[in-house]
């Protein structure tokens, strides 16, 4: 054990909690550079506001505590922690995970159509690959590798999914990746890692919930290759316990001429950090859109970080939020165009209405530009619900709370409307009105 | 049917009284033409009928078939059977027009104590009143004036009164922007909810849409008050002469 700790600083509860979690952890599982992560974690401890990326996202003081990282559950445990699939109706393909751990018996990993192999990470480690061969995109030198959410994953993960695609082939239905809990209060850390090959072509679904009133402190680490002209469909469904927490790392290389399209939808925790890292090759496209609704005294923070690397790619970001009661949304952009990157197309908006007086919306858009031929552009608004449109609405004998109702879904169906797959977007838009209809109703 | 007392209203923030002691009654089956010069208080009395926010009413009384209608919401203004034209229709992106028709007729009849209309039985109808007002399926389809040029936003609000079949129509200016052929058949439209049970209030600034729709009553109204009725030959008065003598007499 070579921990760098800070000396001049004491750590808070929630850093003791995991460096003696780690301890305990470290002697039943192979280094695997955990030693490394959990190093970098610890050498700056938990983020806060006097660090940028978590300005507006002070985990330091947010995170009381950390739980424990649990067990495998028994199946019969596995079993009840599995309710109704919000994706349901698309009838993907679902590689399930329970607490942390996938559950064999629970997913269906048949009809992904040839060319496509899919193994837990703890299989592939255990048969000799490694973290670099399966793909890792957290690289030295990469933003993501100094994140310390991204090194906790990387420090203690429990299992994940490899999916690999091989070149010009298509994943034949969609693929969910169902992550669920038992209710116990744990710390969950999942790593997963795609790999899309040359003009291959998937639709991958993340879903990720943990009962009410549980407190789940939800890791999950995304490493994914897009590679050359392949096309990529990706929706994210996000809805923890409102006493838990989700922190979801997406890092993406997208490659030249590839595109991702790529929606995310969080609805619960009372913490959320979602972070996307990605870089585009020449005449990539990449499409992102997130709606988060937040309520009661949670915070939910979408951060972006695009890197434009090669010339004529496209990057469209939209981010939403519905902010009720106390609740805080956070969006952080930013979109970096590097010297190769001409002709460049980039546009970020971050739009947020606050739905009461305490709600609080936070929005800091970044562009760095290093090319001189480029379009890129980026906005952001925060607002209330107007008082025009709910007058017009109402004239028509649509009552107040009605004409909210429909003005927060119009709202956020931009975001929504531009999944292309119909189910999918059923099930989103499903998961938002329920929350829209929630509204005002004691939990 | 409707009657006002010496209404007086202001804009709330302001304290500027716009209306001034106005004193209306409108029968069944009236038309009644509002005209006057600009800054008279037209708008504000179309809007405090519809019950906008930022106006206060700040004495007399608005009735509605003898219920006082000044202190609900506009929903329920709606439900009793208001209905006001706006002069700038908005545009609520993200709301289609069908379903914005929909949810306004079943929450009026949810009101009323009546039942949701079945989903076939609205489909006829929009589809036989928006055919009437040349509204194609593909406006129905889009979002709620969203890319609608001003003759089509003033042709959705017609619809609109014609879904909904309200007690009293107020016409705010319905004309302004609109074109002969689209005047034509906005009048038309209007014109054909003329009911024995149902008043109209057309608050123009021109006797051009009184040519169409023709008024059995025209009222002249200058600041905040109503200062001369009669019938519609005042109309035609007021476009020769203009408003200078009624707005001195004021």
């Amino acid at each position: 054990m070579n921990l760098v700790v800070t000396p001049d600083r004491r750590r808070t509860k929630a850093e003791e909690a995991l460096e003696s979690a780690f301890r305990r952890i470290d002697a039943e599982l192979p280094d695997l550079e955990r030693e490394a992560a959990f190093a970098r974690f610890a050498a700056q401890g938990l983020p806060h506001r006097r660090v940028e990326a978590y300005h507006f996202t002070d985990l330091r003081s947010m995170l009381a505590s950390a739980p424990e990282p649990v067990g495998r559950p028994s199946p019969e445990a596995a079993r009840d922690a599995l309710g109704a699939d919000v994706f349901a109706a698309v009838n993907p393909a679902r590689a399930v995970f329970v607490d942390g751990w996938f559950v064999a018996a629970l997913s269906d990993l048949t009809g992904l159509g040839d060319g496509v192999s899919v193994s837990t990470l703890a299989a592939a480690l255990t048969a000799g690959e490694t973290i670099d061969g399966l793909g890792a995109r957290v690289a030295p030198g990469t933003a993501a590798e100094t994140d310390p959410l991204v090194s906790l994953v990387c420090a203690f993960f429990s299992d994940g999914l490899v999916v690999r695609i091989a070149d010009g082939a298509a994943l034949a239905r969609p693929l969910e990746i169902r992550h669920v809990a038992t209710g116990t209060a744990a710390s969950v850390f999942v790593r997963h890692f795609v790999e899309v090959g040359a003009g291959a072509s998937a639709t991958i679904l993340e879903s990720h919930e943990s009962p009410e009133g549980s407190v789940v402190h939800a890791h999950t680490l995304v490493e994914a290759s897009i590679g050359v002209k392949a096309a990529v469909t990706w929706v994210d469904r996000q809805r923890e316990s409102h006493d838990g927490a989700r922190f979801s790392t997406l890092a993406v290389a997208i490659g030249d001429h590839a595109k991702l399209d790529h929606t995310v939808a969080t609805l619960g925790a009372k913490i959320a950090r979602t972070q996307i890292f990605a870089t585009l090759g020449a005449h990539a496209d990449l499409a992102t859109r997130g709606a988060t609704l937040a309520k009661g005294r949670t915070h939910a923070d979408a951060t972006l970080v695009v890197e434009h690397t090669g010339p004529g790619a496209t990057s469209r970001e939209l981010y939403k939020s519905a902010v009720d009661d106390e609740a805080t949304s956070v969006f952080q952009g930013r979109i970096t165009v590097h010297k190769a990157a001409q002709q460049t197309d980039g546009r970020m908006g971050a739009h947020a209405v606050l739905l009461s007086d305490r709600a609080e919306a936070k929005a800091k858009p970044e562009l760095e530009i290093f090319a001189d031929d480029v379009a890129c552009a980026h906005g952001a608004t925060v607002a209330e619900i107007d008082e025009t449109l709910k007058f017009y609405l109402m004239s028509r004998g649509i009552p107040a709370d009605e004409t909210e109702r429909l003005l927060i879904h119009a709202f956020l169906g931009e975001v929504t409307d531009a999944i292309g797959d119909e189910a999918i977007r059923t099930a989103i838009e499903g998961e938002i009105d329920g929350w829209i209809d929630a509204r005002g109703k004691t939990a | 049917m409707l009657e006002i007392k010496n209404l007086h209203a202001e804009i709330e923030n302001e304290g500027r009284e716009i209306l001034r002691g106005l004193d209306l009654t409108v029968k069944p089956g009236e038309v009644h033409a509002i005209m006057g010069p600009n800054g008279a208080g037209k708008s504000t009395l179309s809007h405090v009928l519809a019950g906008k926010p930022g106006y206060r009413v700040t004495d007399g009384s608005a009735t509605l078939d003898g219920v006082d209608i000044l202190d609900m919401d506009p929903a329920l203004r709606a439900a009793n059977g208001v209905f006001l034209a706006f002069q700038y229709p908005v545009e609520i992106p993200g709301v289609a027009n069908m379903t914005f028709l929909k949810a306004a007729l079943n929450a009026q009849r949810k009101a009323r104590g009546e039942g949701e209309i079945s989903t076939p039985d609205f489909m006829r109808l929009v589809r036989a009143e928006a055919g009437k007002l040349k509204i194609s399926q593909d406006m129905l389809k889009r979002p709620v004036n969203v890319g609608f040029s001003g003759g089509e936003k003033k042709r959705n609000e017609i619809l609109q009164m014609a879904i909904l079949q309200p007690k009293l129509a107020i016409l705010d200016e319905t004309d302004s922007g609109l074109d002969i052929d689209a005047l034509k058949v906005v009048s038309e439209g209007v014109n054909a909810l003329r009911a024995p049970d149902r008043a109209f209030i057309v608050i123009t600034h021109y006797q051009r849409l009184l040519d169409h729709i023709r008024p059995d009553v025209v009222h002249v109204l200058s600041k905040g008050r109503i200062v001369k009725t009669g019938g519609p030959e005042l109309a035609l008065e007021l476009e020769a002469k203009g408003y200078a003598d009624f707005v001195d007499a004021a």
